[in-house]
C-alpha cells in the first residue's frame, strides 16, 4: 500500500481533492480493499457531519423537484459501461501511473502526460486530411491521451484528447451502419452528475471533433448511444460503447 | 434518527417506509416512493447544501439538482458502496462542491456576492427538530479533536475547499492537512461510533 495515496482517504471522502488526485486515489482504492473499508467508514462518519447541518427547504422546491422528474428519464442500470469491470481490467498498471501522476501534478499542478506512438494511430483512425491535422496538433500537445473501446456489433471508437489544448476528437470505425436519422451520439459521463452530450455523427467511419473540453469536466467515461436523431440530450437505453478516461 | 428527520411540512402524507425499503422502487420509477425518500432526505439535503453554499437561490438550485440526480440514478444504486442516506449525501456534497468550484473557475465571484445580496432573505432556515441529536453527537465529537484536526476538517467539508486550500488558510504544509483531514475523520467516526 503508498502509504501517501493511502492517507487520502480523508480528503478523499470530503471532496478536498483536486479532479485528478481524486481520479488518482479512485484508482489507488479499486486495488486496496482497506482504503475501501475506511472509505466507506470515513464517509459515513460525513454524512453525519452533513446532516447536522440540516435545515429545511422553502416549500417551492419539492414542486420543482416534482416538476423535473415528471421529464426526466431514469438511468439504465448498469450494463456495458458497468465501471468496475473496466477498472478490474487495467487497474495494475494505472495504478502505477496514476501515483506517479498524482505526484507530477501535485508538483507542477498540471495535467497528466501522455506519451503516444501514434504512426498507427493516423494510419488506423485519420481518414481525411482535417482529420489528420487535428490529430496531429492533438497528439503532439505534451499531455495528448488515447483511449480506445469496441463497440458493441462492431467496430472501434477510439478518442485523442489533450486538456492543454482544450479539445478532443473520437473516431469511429467500422461501426454497425444506422438506420434513417439515427446517429451515434458521444457523452460526457461524470460519476456525480447527468451525461452531458458531446457531439454526433451519423456514420459508420469518421470523426466527431470536440473544440472544447469545459462540458468535459469531471468525466470519467466516453459514452456512445445510438439515438434516433441528433440532438439528444439524455443518453437512450441504446449504448453501444463506453470507454474509461482515468 | 433518520426516522424522525423526516418532518418537513410537505409533501403531506403517512410515511411507513424507511430508505432502504424506498429506493428499489424509486429505482422502478415509483413517483410516490420518490416522494417519500424526497421527505426523508430533503432537510439533510438542503441543509448540506446550504451550509456550503450558503446563498440561498444557489442552495435550492443545487438541491433541485440533487435530487433530480437521485431520481436518474437511482437505477444504479448499489448497497455494497454505502448506505441511502450516504450516497445520497455524497451527491449533495459534490454537488454543492462543485458549483463552488465552477463559481470560482469562472471568476464568477462578484456576480455570486451580487446575487447573495440582492436575493431574498431566506426566512425559512428553520432547524429541523430531529437534526438536533446529530448536532448534539457532531458538536461533542467536533470537541475530542485538537484544534487544527477541527478547522481542517469543517474547512473542507463545510467551506467546500480543497485540501490545498486548507493547507493555504491555516498556513501548513500539504502532508500535514492530508494527516490532519484523515486523523480528524478517524477519531470522528470512532466518537460517534459509525461502522460500515
Amino acid at each position: 500500500m503508498n502509504n501517501d495515496v493511502h492517507t487520502l482517504t480523508g480528503a478523499y471522502v470530503l471532496d478536498a481533492l483536486s479532479e485528478m488526485e481524486r481520479r488518482a486515489f479512485e484508482d489507488h482504492m479499486a486495488g486496496c480493499p482497506a482504503c475501501h473499508q475506511e472509505v466507506a467508514e470515513l464517509r459515513e462518519t460525513t454524512v453525519r457531519l452533513g446532516t447536522a447541518a440540516a435545515a429545511v427547504p422553502p416549500p417551492q422546491l419539492w414542486h420543482k423537484v416534482h416538476a423535473a422528474i415528471g421529464n426526466t428519464r431514469q438511468l439504465p442500470p448498469f450494463s456495458v459501461n458497468e465501471p468496475a469491470r473496466l477498472r478490474s481490467k487495467r487497474r495494475a498498471s494505472r495504478v502505477a501511473v496514476f501515483a506517479a501522476a498524482a505526484s507530477i501534478l501535485a508538483a507542477a499542478g498540471l495535467g497528466v502526460g501522455w506519451m503516444v506512438t501514434n504512426n498507427d494511430l493516423q494510419d488506423e483512425l485519420a481518414q481525411s486530411q482535417t482529420e489528420l491535422s487535428r490529430l496531429q496538433a492533438l497528439l503532439s500537445a505534451p499531455d495528448s491521451k488515447v483511449v480506445k473501446g469496441d463497440l458493441q456489433g462492431g467496430g472501434t471508437a477510439t478518442a485523442v484528447l489533450s486538456p492543454s489544448r482544450n479539445a478532443m476528437v473520437t473516431m469511429l470505425r467500422d461501426a454497425p451502419p444506422l438506420s434513417g436519422t439515427s446517429v451515434y451520439q458521444l457523452w460526457y459521463v461524470r460519476d456525480d452528475g447527468p451525461p452531458v452530450p458531446a457531439g454526433s455523427l451519423a456514420s459508420s467511419n469518421g470523426a466527431i471533433p470536440s473544440n472544447d473540453l469545459t462540458p468535459a469536466q469531471g468525466a470519467t467515461k466516453l459514452a456512445i448511444s445510438v439515438e434516433p436523431a441528433a440532438g439528444a440530450t439524455a443518453p437512450g437505453p441504446n449504448i453501444v460503447a463506453a470507454i474509461s478516461l482515468v | 434518527m433518520r426516522e424522525r428527520a423526516q418532518r418537513s411540512r410537505e409533501p403531506g402524507g403517512p410515511r411507513p417506509a424507511t430508505l432502504d425499503d424506498l429506493l428499489p422502487r424509486v429505482a422502478r420509477g415509483d413517483e410516490v416512493a420518490f416522494e417519500q425518500l424526497y421527505r426523508h432526505l430533503s432537510a439533510p439535503i438542503f441543509g448540506l447544501v446550504q451550509r456550503v453554499l450558503r446563498d440561498p437561490a444557489q442552495s435550492e438550485e443545487v438541491a433541485q439538482e440533487v435530487f433530480i440526480e437521485l431520481w436518474r440514478s437511482a437505477t444504479r444504486y448499489s448497497p455494497d458502496r454505502g448506505s441511502v442516506q450516504s450516497w445520497a449525501m455524497t451527491i449533495a456534497h459534490r454537488k454543492a462542491v462543485d458549483r463552488v468550484r465552477s463559481a470560482q473557475a469562472s471568476s464568477d465571484r462578484d456576480t455570486r456576492a451580487a446575487r447573495a445580496e440582492t436575493a431574498r432573505p431566506f426566512d425559512e432556515v428553520t432547524e429541523v427538530v430531529a437534526g438536533r441529536m446529530e448536532r448534539e453527537q457532531v458538536r461533542r465529537c467536533l470537541g475530542t479533536l485538537t484544534d487544527l484536526q477541527r478547522e481542517s476538517v469543517m474547512l473542507a467539508y463545510y467551506q467546500g475547499y480543497t485540501y490545498r486550500e486548507v493547507a493555504h488558510l491555516l498556513d501548513s504544509p500539504l502532508g500535514t492537512v492530508k494527516t490532519r483531514l484523515r486523523d480528524g475523520l478517524i477519531r470522528l467516526r470512532d466518537c460517534m461510533g459509525v461502522t460500515a
